[in-house]
């Protein structure tokens, strides 16, 4: 059985909790991300990179409704982390559960899509 | 009146050693019979003449008149490696203190020392004598220590005393360490003297030598016979016993606490005083136990126990007096006692003999004595009041005797056992707490935690007075004189107690009071450093504790206090290089907010439109950009924001508007969805490709026609249009993707186009507009800044501009992203 080589965040304003379930790695990020979270945010996607290519998962499945806000810095290593997927050719697909409500989802996310729509989806609940 | 107590201070090396430990034993039994403060200072041997001082012996340099009134130096600890010349110099450095020496004979202080060569005469003697051998050879200690010396020399004496031959071959020297013994007696094997005796400087290498001679299968006593010189406790239990000179070494540290005091009372001490040896026979040299053999015989007659005792009782008490070395003199009496309660035993009250025994037994083993050796008395008794029958002696009586015997043998190898026992267990809880200590103390990264560990560590190890002071950082170099301690850490009664704040001369050991207080102390001084050469401090602890745990101590407090000091300096480097990169990242950041701020345009005028803009960056720059371009046929408005913050998006941003500038310039009519995809490929080969990095950015371009049409294209928030007819605002989302993310974009970048009409309101804005959050961390959102637009919209552009930023303002004091807003009034061409 495979484990997951990865630690939650947990601080008092933002969290991400990683879980695995089959062959879909889901990451439930939480709270704020504002300044105070881009450099954990950052250090957690690459470790899930590599988690990524070693479980051979299909999925990276990010559910950001309980994300009130995500700055321009931790968009970026959103990118990063898509752009880093694809470079490496997984055949991993990288899906955004949001919460229609909160702007910057389906702004930022939106953005997202256009970029890699083979790449990234967007489930509205 | 009162006089004040006197403090003697003893300088050793160690007090672990064997030689050390029984030393101390005696002076620190004779300070409590004087009723005088003991002050032990040990660190280790003084270092050679020329080289620096080991640091370990700054503890030497601080004893003086400030806290002793005499000096014992145990100088054959001391002396190795700078020999008798050396010794005599440090020990005049001590006056105008009274100085005693134990174990080195130095002119002009008055010393004592045991018959070394006696001693080995005893050694050499009995091979050469008892056992008829001729090839004894002879491992001899350090040539710089006086003892070994003398020892050496009576070598020599003793063969030719007794006419054997000298053979060089036969004489090694090593350094009274087991492996130099060993060593030596490879040599002396491998010079084919073919030795049949050896005798060594002390019983360390006499065991090492034992050591290496069962590895080449020649066994002791059967092929070789064995000596040593010093019965360390060792020398009992080693395979065979050792045959060994008994030094005297605890009487001998009593004696020079005698002597010093008769020398602070002003009454004459003997320059050089010799304290008598003697051989012990064991298995070594083939005797096995043999507890009188150098009794006289037995010399009276009579019949009848009492009558027995009476007879021979001056010599009876002398002979039990040899067969047991009892250390202090606080038991000198012991033979005639326990003669006394034999008698009585004799005459009838039974049980007193055994009684006596046991409480002498008791006392002895509170005066540090070997309680083995009363099986030696027993012997003796025995020995000299056996009488058997047929000579005329009573069955009766005689088997009453032996029963005695008996039953004393049995209390004194219980006795014993129990003494044995204690101080294994001793042993093996010191090691035990020390190992546990160790764990602690490793660990401690800051004075404070040495503190807390010491105060929670130290009362198991079995300490209840302590003071640790270290040197103040200021002190002055090398001079005692000038050095100045404060404490770090004091325990009084086993409790952490709050340390005086002023610092104190070095010299005075430990802060005010804490030395000789009421009650007589025997203390413990211990040099608090690292390695030779770093010093830190001096700690004084109680005595009474196990030996073992002052060397252990040593090292442990030494290594805290430098483990302490290395992550003070860790810290203090790591908070510099934070210092500078938070300098540096300052620096950055005017860099990038003078690029930002600097580049928008100076003066905002294009034909149709009212203009106000405002770019306002936060403390961590942002990298927003906007620009208003005119061209003949109307002009470009630019917005966007460079994801991250500092320099690197200050460049990006710098490159984005110089691309846009160049482009429009050069065709004014240009598709926005081409100059985006264009400036994006050069954009992604310049971050990722040249500055390696992977900066984004939004850019939404708009081309803004005299007639009032607009086409755009990119990827940025929602363009906002108040229109005129409505008075409300409509939100136009822009469809494109982020440049810099991807190589090309062309495919997903599109034009799209609204038409002002006349009166309408454009808003570009960045997301710290949107994004500013309050208190609660709710956003202003859109909805506020579309109805503050709304309510505001009649007014100048710029009474608009400034309307959304004082709610903004208000909304979030202290806004942690760059706001950037433009803000366009469309005037239709009049119709002519």
């Amino acid at each position: 059985m495979s484990i997951l080589r990865v630690e939650p965040v947990v601080m008092d304003s933002f969290g991400i909790e990683p879980t695995l379930r089959d062959d879909t790695l889901s990451v439930k990020l939480t709270g704020t991300g504002d300044m105070a979270a881009v450099g954990p945010l950052g250090f957690f996607l690459k470790d899930i990179q590599s988690e990524a290519l070693r479980l051979r998962v299909s999925a990276v499945a990010f559910d950001v409704r309980a994300l009130y806000f995500l700055n321009s810095s931790c968009l970026k290593a959103l990118i990063s982390f898509i752009s880093s997927v694809a470079g490496q050719g997984l055949k991993c697909k990288v899906e955004f559960i949001t919460d229609a409500r909160l702007g910057w989802q389906r702004r930022s996310l939106t953005a997202l899509e256009r970029m890699s729509p083979e790449l990234v989806s967007i489930a509205d609940t | 009146m009162s006089t004040k107590r006197r403090t003697i201070a003893l300088l050793m090396d160690y007090v672990g050693g064997d030689y050390q430990s029984e030393v101390r034993f005696g002076v620190e039994r004779a300070a409590e019979a004087h009723d005088v403060n003991l002050l032990v200072a040990f660190g280790e041997t003084l270092a050679l003449p020329g080289a620096t001082d080991a640091a370990q012996n700054s503890i030497y340099h601080l004893i003086g008149e400030e806290t002793v009134d005499g000096i014992i130096v145990a100088s054959a600890t001391l002396c190795h490696h700078i020999g008798i010349e050396g010794m005599r110099e440090f020990l005049r450095g001590y006056a105008p203190l009274p100085v005693f020496s134990i174990g080195m004979e130095i002119e002009g202080i008055p010393s004592l020392t045991v018959d070394n060569a006696f001693g080995i005469e005893l050694a050499v003697g009995h091979m050469v004598d008892a056992h008829g051998r001729r090839r004894v050879a002879y491992i001899g200690g350090p040539a710089n220590n006086e003892e070994a010396r003398t020892r050496a020399e009576a070598y020599w004496g003793a063969l030719a005393a007794r006419a054997v031959p000298p053979d060089e071959r036969l004489f090694a020297e090593g350094a009274f360490t087991i492996d130099s013994g060993r060593s030596a007696m490879r040599d002396l094997l491998a010079r084919g003297g073919e030795p049949d005796a050896v005798v060594a400087a002390n019983d360390k290498m006499a065991l090492g030598a034992m050591e290496l001679l069962k590895e080449r299968g020649i066994r002791v006593p059967q092929d070789i016979l064995v000596a040593g010189f010093d019965d360390a406790v060792i020398a009992r239990f080693s395979k065979p016993s050792l045959t060994t000179v008994r030094q005297p070494m605890k009487r001998l540290g009593a004696l020079a606490m005698d002597s010093m005091v008769r020398m602070l009372d002003g009454k004459d001490v003997q320059d050089v005083a010799l304290l008598e040896v003697e051989l012990t026979c064991r298995e070594s040299c083939g005797c096995g136990v043999q507890a009188s053999a150098s009794l006289p015989p037995p010399g009276t007659t009579g019949r009848g126990g009492a009558a027995l005792i009476a007879a021979q009782r001056g010599s009876l008490e002398r002979a039990l007096r040899r067969s047991v070395s009892i250390p202090t003199g606080s038991l000198d009496g012991w033979p005639g006692d326990l003669l006394s309660a034999l008698e009585a035993e004799l005459t009838g009250k039974e049980g007193r003999f055994l009684h006596a025994l046991e409480a002498l037994l008791d006392a002895a083993g509170r005066a540090g004595a070997i309680l083995d050796h009363f099986q030696g008395a027993i012997a003796v008794l025995r020995e000299r009041l056996h009488r058997p029958v047929e000579d005329g002696g009573d069955g009766v009586f005689q088997d009453a005797l032996e029963r005695l015997w008996h039953a004393s043998r049995i209390v004194i190898g219980s006795a014993s056992v129990r003494v044995e026992g204690e101080r294994r267990l001793n042993v093996e809880l010191a090691s035990m707490y020390l190992s546990w200590s160790a764990r602690s103390f490793s660990t401690c990264l800051s004075l404070p935690i040495l503190k807390r560990v010491m105060a929670s560590e130290l009362p198991a190890l079995g300490f209840s007075r302590v003071a640790v002071s270290l040197y103040d950082s200021t002190h002055g170099g090398h001079d005692p004189q000038q050095t100045t301690m404060k404490t770090l850490f004091l325990m009084e009664g086993g409790r952490e107690v709050e340390p005086p704040p002023a610092s104190f001369p070095a010299r005075l050991l430990a802060p005010d009071g804490f030395l000789g207080g009421g009650e007589r102390t025997t203390l413990i001084a211990i040099p608090v450093a690292f390695g030779d050469l770093e010093k830190f401090g001096v700690a004084v602890l109680n005595s009474g504790a196990h030996e073992l745990v002052y060397d252990a101590l040593r090292l442990q407090l030494g290594s805290a206090v430098k483990a302490a000091a290395l992550h003070r300096e860790m810290i203090r480097q790591v908070e510099l290089r934070e210092r500078l990169e938070q300098e540096r990242i300052h620096q950055e950041s005017v860099v990038a907010a003078r690029i930002q701020t600097t580049l928008v345009p100076e003066r905002l005028s294009v034909e149709g439109l009212e203009l106000s803009a405002l770019m306002k960056p936060a403390a961590a720059v942002g990298g927003d950009y906007y620009d208003v371009l005119a061209t003949a046929e109307g002009g470009w408005l630019g917005i966007g924001d460079v994801a991250g913050h500092g320099l690197a998006a200050g460049l990006v941003m710098l490159m984005i508007q110089s691309m846009v500038s160049a482009l429009t310039r050069r065709d004014p009519g240009a598709s926005p969805a081409r100059l985006i995809s264009a400036i994006n490929a050069a954009v992604y080969e310049n971050v990722r490709g040249r500055l390696m990095r992977d900066e984004h950015a939004t850019l939404l371009l708009l081309r803004y026609e005299r007639g009032g049409r607009v086409t755009f294209a990119g990827a940025h928030d929602d363009i906002i249009v108040c229109r005129a007819r409505t008075r409300r605002c409509v939100c136009i989302p822009s469809s494109g993707v982020w440049i810099g993310a991807l190589p090309a974009i062309d495919a997903m970048t599109r034009d799209a186009e609204f038409v002002l009409e006349d009166g309408d309101v454009l808003v570009l804005y960045s997301d710290g507009v949107t994004e500013a959050r309050d208190a609660h961390h709710e956003q202003f959102g859109l909805e506020r800044l579309c109805a503050a637009i709304e309510s505001a919209q009649s007014a100048s552009v710029v009474a608009i501009r400034d309307r959304v930023l004082k709610e903004v303002e208000g909304w979030c004091p202290s806004p942690d992203d760059d706001i950037t807003m433009v803000v366009a009034r469309y005037r239709a061409p009049r119709q002519p």
